[in-house]
């Protein structure tokens, strides 16, 4: 607790916005000032009796001191007399930098005092007596009780093979295909039995065509096939062949689909309406339903693309925001100038 | 009558991370930090101009596991304590400045700025961010487009649909429990899309997703009007394609806005710059020092050394990036309307939501500078969300676009390389498992259900691209590593237990306590 929070309390409470603040909140501390040095006066009276004597003026006369220390510190002269504080000034038409509202303080409040001098010397229970009391309760939520400490989760470490005879390919980018295997020791002995010298062969096939065989290690688990033609449908197949013969191990894997690269050279275009309020339907296939579009001449379609910039690579993917760096710090980023790197500079 | 659009595409996403068994821990930093720099000041600027009943739609995601963190009290309530600290060292930095006036003007602003915050967090919004971007849709503002459950990366899960199709149902129902209505449009995880992920979204009513610009312009058939029009996918779901004009003026570095010498740079921060005595209460609990948000310097130049932050001179220049942001696309707008005839184009500009106000400090001054001069000061172009648009143009061309993303190299290779690839065997296998669990378990007790639901967390918390995006990055690897295996490794536990029928529920109930995004969730998502 500490006079830091019961300004943020008066902060929030007062929300009457910037200008009207300053000369209410002046009122506000002398009454604070006001309470404070009275309830010191009183536990002074309490503490040494009711005779005048000098110990007690001295002692009062440091009460007041360090009420109107605390105050004149926080608030500074001007607002004690209820003038408006003012920050620098700012130029007419200046675009409103960050948040003005409630909540802010009528300017930013001069510097902290050193200690709690109020608080120090007639308690913290004063202030909550205060006519603004110590409030930053209703604030902030209760805390709960600290979590009761927790058993350690000894999870252990990932399976090094599932020898589930998993083979499954995946895309990764028009020109590549990554493949990854796990084939039971059963597998790998029923497809390497009864062959000469078997080595590992990976064919990869586009339909009924191979268009890649090449030798692998079985125990390297994945491979990425590159410089594959784009647009393309592929799969893969592992065998064991020897000098009497191959066998496939397990099954071939699924059947992925490169991506296209560049402007397709299909143009047909069909044109499907689809009120917004209509919900769409199941199984729904707009090339069976869409009409043809009106004429559009190649030099405008051509036009419109250049329009975006098909050249520009510009990777988005930097979003080297909040995720990628250490605490949020862009060490993703290139150190100056500020914005984030574009996706050539990878 | 104006001569075409514009949609401004917000991307506010962060991964789950939520620690109960730390009071204090570095990543949930990521969370405090975006809502200060990023969330509240979008929400309240977004809250002031429609009081202001200036028109203007912006389209926005909310990821599911963001809303869960938003929602969640525990984070509210460590949000709290944050922002108190960081209220705290703003008081310091007035004391500390007070004899260097172009610092301590700084200082004043940094303490208005924190302090401001913290009554809109308490007071305002009653720490309900979630609530308040509900009510700014629900005011017409704001369009809500949801995004894959954990944000998994769909094009490295097409090979089981069922998987597919949970990262789509799950969150349509989130959706649905936290902003009332169905949504109309996703984000895809990382714009990542493959030829078929539409009909996952077809089944939730979701009319529109957004891809990169080779998703439109190398679609098939090719398409007419380039990125500036939407294509329906053969399944009816609409695909906006980024405009990269647009959106270079913002993301590059060499060019873009942010990048400008008098914005304020982002890695001069006290935090490593002070006295490691006096930063010591507001760095890392483990002593090492971080960003604490306090910076007082400006980009300058190249080199290292830097001039100080000027806040006034820097909002100035966002309000003139604003204005040639704005005079930028009523030349575009005007221009592809002439070529268009009469059509009218649309231009997506799709950026990532913390982009502005965390890394771009002024972000938020110029968003909304933009949207009042692109309501007063011209008639070239709407700010409109996609639903509008589609609303008025219901008639596109039909196309399918290509598997893409918005990553590095445009496809899949960012969450797939020598640096993550072996997370993918784990993943297909524990979601066959899953497949067949929800198979198996046609009637569960209430034990076997919630060992069901839980592992079907585990499992969606193991997919997302965020793990498989940082490990690529090299930032944080370990942390994403970790959580990776932990997930996997307590879905695998999950299912030798349920299989086994020896149920631990006590630790059940602890890792039900710890990952607890989507209370609602029902195993029975991964039913073929």
């Amino acid at each position: 607790m500490t006079i830091f929070d019961l300004q943020r309390t008066r902060e929030a409470a007062r929300g009457s916005g910037a200008d009207a603040a300053g000369s209410a909140f002046a009122r506000e501390l002398r009454s604070q000032v006001s309470h404070v040095r009275a309830e010191g006066r009183r536990r002074v009276e309490s503490a040494l009796g009711g005779r005048a004597t000098p110990a007690k003026r001295l002692v009062r006369a440091f009460i007041d001191a360090c009420a109107w220390a605390d105050a004149w510190a926080r608030r500074g002269l001007t607002s004690l007399f209820g003038a408006k504080a003012q920050g620098p000034k700012e130029e007419a038409g200046t675009p409103r930098p960050a948040d003005v509202g409630r909540g802010a303080p009528a300017h930013a409040a001069e510097a902290r005092p050193e200690g709690y001098l109020v608080s120090r010397v007639v308690g913290e229970e004063a202030l909550r007596e205060a006519p603004r009391p110590l409030t930053e309760d209703r604030l902030a939520p209760p805390e709960p009780p600290p979590p009761a400490p927790q058993p350690i989760e000894r999870l252990g470490e990932l399976p090094w093979a599932y020898d589930d005879d998993a083979f499954v390919a995946l895309p990764r980018d028009p020109m590549t295909m990554w493949l990854f295997w796990d084939f039971s020791q059963e597998t790998l002995a029923k497809a390497r039995e009864g062959l000469e010298d078997p080595r590992v062969r990976l064919r990869v096939w586009d339909g009924e065509n191979v268009v890649r065989e090449l030798d692998l290690a079985i125990e390297s688990r994945s491979f990425y096939v590159n410089e594959l033609p784009s647009g393309r449908s592929y799969r893969g197949e592992l065998v064991f062949v020897g000098r009497n013969g191959e066998r496939r191990i397990g099954q071939a894997s699924n059947q992925v689909h490169l991506p296209p690269v560049g402007p397709s050279p299909i143009i047909d275009d069909r044109f499907a309406t689809i009120p917004w309020g209509l919900p769409l339907g199941p199984n729904l296939d707009l090339f069976a339903h869409g009409a043809p579009g009106p004429d559009i001449s190649n030099l405008e379609r051509q036009a419109l693309r250049s329009a975006s910039h098909p050249d520009l690579r510009l990777g988005a993917s930097e979003r080297a925001t909040v995720r990628g760096g250490g605490s949020l710090s862009a060490r993703l980023l290139s150190s100056s100038p500020g914005g984030p790197r574009d996706r050539d500079s990878e | 009558m104006t001569q075409g659009s514009v949609v401004i595409q917000l991307h506010a996403h962060l991964p789950f991370v939520r620690h109960p068994e730390h009071e204090r821990f570095l990543e949930e930093d990521w969370l405090y930090e975006a809502i200060t720099e990023t969330y509240i000041p979008l929400v309240s600027r977004f809250e002031r101009l429609a009081d202001e009943e200036i028109p203007f739609r912006v389209s926005f995601t909310l990821t599911p596991p963001l809303v869960q963190m938003l929602r969640d009290e525990l984070l509210q309530r460590r949000y709290g304590a944050h922002l108190d600290r960081l209220c705290e060292l703003a008081e310091k930095e007035l004391h500390r400045t007070r004899n260097e006036p172009r610092l301590h003007d700084t200082a004043r602003f940094y303490h208005h700025h924190l302090n401001h915050t913290r009554w809109l967090w308490h007071e305002r919004y009653r720490r309900d961010l979630v609530g308040a971007f509900r009510r700014l849709q629900d005011r017409g503002v704001v369009e809500i487009v949801t995004c894959g459950a954990t944000h998994g990366f769909l094009p490295l899960m097409q090979t089981q649909p069922e998987a597919v199709r949970a990262q789509v149902r799950v969150a349509a129902a989130h959706y649905r429990l936290h902003f009332g209505r169905d949504p109309v449009g996703i984000w895809l995880p990382e714009c990542g899309y493959y030829p078929g992920v539409e009909k996952f979204l077809s089944e939730e009513g979701i009319r529109y997703f957004f891809v990169d610009t080779h998703g439109i312009l190398d679609a098939t058939p090719r398409p007419r009007y380039g990125v500036f029009a939407p294509l329906y996918t053969p399944a009816g779901v609409a695909a906006f394609g980024r405009d990269p004009e647009s959106s270079e003026q913002v993301w590059s570095a060499g060019t873009g806005y942010p990048g400008d010498p008098v914005y304020r740079e982002f890695y001069r921060d006290i935090g490593y710059d002070l006295d490691y005595d006096y930063v010591r209460p507001y760095i890392q609990a483990t002593g090492e020092r971080k960003n604490t948000g306090f910076k007082y310097h400006r980009i300058t130049g190249k080199g290292l050394d830097k001039d100080l932050y000027d806040w006034r001179a820097a909002s100035r220049q966002a309000d003139r990036h604003a204005g040639n942001f704005m005079f930028n696309r009523e030349k575009q707008i005007e221009h592809l309307a002439m070529v268009m005839g009469d059509r009218r184009p649309v231009v997506v500009a799709p950026y990532d939501a913390e982009l502005f106000g965390h890394w771009w400090f002024e972000g938020p001054v110029f968003l909304e500078m933009l949207i009042r001069k692109a309501a007063h000061d011209q008639k070239v172009f709407r700010l409109v969300a996609p639903s509008d648009y589609l609303r008025d143009n219901p008639t596109q061309q039909v196309a399918t676009p290509p598997l893409c993303s918005w990553g590095a190299g445009g496809y899949a290779g960012v969450w797939l390389d020598g640096s993550n690839d072996w997370i993918y065997r784990h993943l297909h296998k524990c979601a066959d498992l899953m497949i067949r669990l929800a198979a198996d378990y046609q009637e569960p007790t209430d034990l076997e259900r919630r060992v069901l639901n839980q592992a079907a967390r585990e499992l969606l918390l193991a997919q997302s691209s965020d793990w498989a995006f940082i490990m690529k990055t090299g930032t944080m690897v370990e942390y994403a590593v970790q959580r990776t295996k932990d997930h996997v490794l307590r879905f695998l536990r999950l299912e030798e237990q349920i299989r086994s029928g020896a149920i631990d529920e006590a630790w059940l109930s602890r890792v039900e306590g710890r990952d607890n995004l989507f209370p609602e969730l029902d195993y029975r998502v991964y039913r073929p």
